[in-house]
């Protein structure tokens, strides 16, 4: 038993380097510029969502499969409301990204989000191509995230109250990111096993889903047919996805390392829509990946532009 | 409590519960917790899919989009059509009525007087590589589309 002490030592220790880097300090510029980034991405992907809504809100009762906080509903609500709840959340996502009332609009935003688009992934298609954004809005909301670049805040103003600081939900938007990315590829070695890295449950997925959208009506991928002619591709892709997949929590090292695995993520996305024209708007468009690079630099730049265009003319 | 503690009560129950569905059976899908499981079991390649076809009355063949199952997305089309084929005779007559009294308001479908859900099945890799038919088709249910005097 005389290891206990040293071996309880290392733990604290290890705890403590793990808080450090967890709570490691950063600009209060760099979380605004992420609560920008996702609320203006969030609410505008709500408008481009409504009409969807209401379609999946005249559908018959029978067809609710309820998943996630929809599960507490025993029958679909009336179109009526389901529409006004978006509406509402589109209005509450605004002031999210203006950082206006944050305290009462960020927490109500992140409710309308979750429910609203929990509504949309209970008519038997979860769409999760929305995951990560509803999982990064209720972050933002649990954080100090209007401490800078927010409507009504002067600048320079120091941060509401004493604080953790803000470095920790910068990490903890980049971590969800991350972990949605592993558990993605876990799910692959628990469903297939080592099966999946030989190509051909990737052909057969890639073959199935183009011949939904043949059969439905969709366009088909341009990649589609020349890959699934050709496995020994289909097996290095597999390998690439699964590697990229498991290889998230490397984006947690920040810096070099972070970006790499963020444009190789993309390229998989890519990737995803040459082959089974299937989009996910969030990472494609950059915003799920800007908790690992620095997020203020990024959306300043094309207010800076605007800023010049403006003074130029 | 300090408000670092908070700052990591909230970090720990987020990445905890975005990690939690590797402890769920990978096929108990949910949102936004997500197990993930598209894309990620093997399939057999020869598969059973439902769709809906619009036919005019010499026979041909036209294709409906998603829209005609008021939807924009191919994969909600997709489920509403296998949820009302796996419901029974009487929710497949339901949409096909549903679908029929949509086309009979498109223009652009104006020669399609019949509706069809059929089930087909299909060698995907099949049909993807080379385009072949599908390996057994059967008409499910069919409505006619209803217009009124032009």
């Amino acid at each position: 038993m005389r290891g206990a002490p040293r071996a309880d030592g290392r733990a604290v220790r290890a705890m403590a380097r793990v808080a450090r880097w967890w709570f490691a300090p950063a600009p209060a510029e760099r979380l605004a510029a992420l609560r920008i980034a996702v609320g203006a991405y969030a609410a505008i992907w709500m408008v481009a969502q409504l009409p969807e809504l209401a379609g999946v809100a005249r559908l018959p009762a029978s067809q609710l499969a309820a998943v996630g906080v929809i599960g507490v509903l025993h029958a679909p609500l009336p179109p009526a409301v389901v529409v006004a709840i978006a509406v509402a959340t589109i209005a509450l996502l605004l002031a999210f990204t203006a950082g206006a009332g944050y305290r009462v609009t960020a927490p109500l935003a992140a409710l309308g989000l979750l429910w609203t688009l929990s509504y949309r992934s209970s008519w038997g298609m979860v769409f999760h191509t929305e995951n990560l954004v509803v999982l990064h809005v209720i972050a933002l909301a649990c954080a100090p995230a209007a401490d800078a670049w927010a409507l009504g805040r002067g600048a320079g103003e120091p941060p509401r109250g004493p604080g953790a600081g803000h470095g920790w939900a910068v990490k903890l938007l980049a971590a969800l990111t991350s972990a949605t990315y592993l558990v993605a590829g876990i799910a692959k070695l628990r469903l297939a096993g080592l099966h999946w890295l030989d190509g051909d449950p990737l052909r057969t997925q890639i073959a199935i889903d183009n011949l939904r959208k043949a059969l439905l009506g969709g366009a088909t991928a341009p990649l589609a047919a020349p890959l699934v002619a050709h496995p020994a591709i289909l097996a290095a892709l597999s390998i690439a996805a699964l590697a990229i997949e498991l290889g998230a929590p490397l984006a947690l090292l920040g810096g070099r390392a972070a970006r790499r695995w963020a444009w190789a993520a993309w390229a998989f996305h890519v990737g995803v829509v040459l082959t089974m024209n299937v989009w996910f708007p969030y990472p494609l468009t950059w915003v799920a990946f800007l908790p690992l690079i620095e997020a203020e630099r990024a959306v300043a730049w094309p207010a800076r532009r605007w800023r010049r265009a403006i003074s130029a003319s | 409590m300090t408000s670092r503690r908070l700052a990591a009560v909230a970090s720990l129950a987020l990445c905890g519960a975005v990690l939690e569905p590797l402890v769920r059976d990978p096929d108990d899908d949910g949102f936004p917790l997500s197990t993930y499981p598209m894309f990620a079991a093997p399939r057999s390649a020869e598969v059973t899919l439902a769709h809906a076809q619009g036919a005019t009355r010499d026979g041909r063949v036209r294709p409906l989009s998603p829209a005609q199952l008021d939807t924009g997305e191919v994969m909600q089309a997709f489920t509403t059509l296998q949820r009302a084929v796996a419901a029974g005779p009487e929710a497949r007559a339901a949409l096909c009525a549903a679908i029929a009294g949509r086309v009979a308001g498109d223009a652009a479908l104006g020669d399609v007087a019949e509706i069809r859900i059929v089930s087909a099945t299909h060698d995907a890799i099949g049909f993807v590589a080379r385009g072949a038919p599908a390996l057994r088709e059967a008409v499910l249910v069919r409505c006619d589309v209803a217009r009124g005097p032009r």
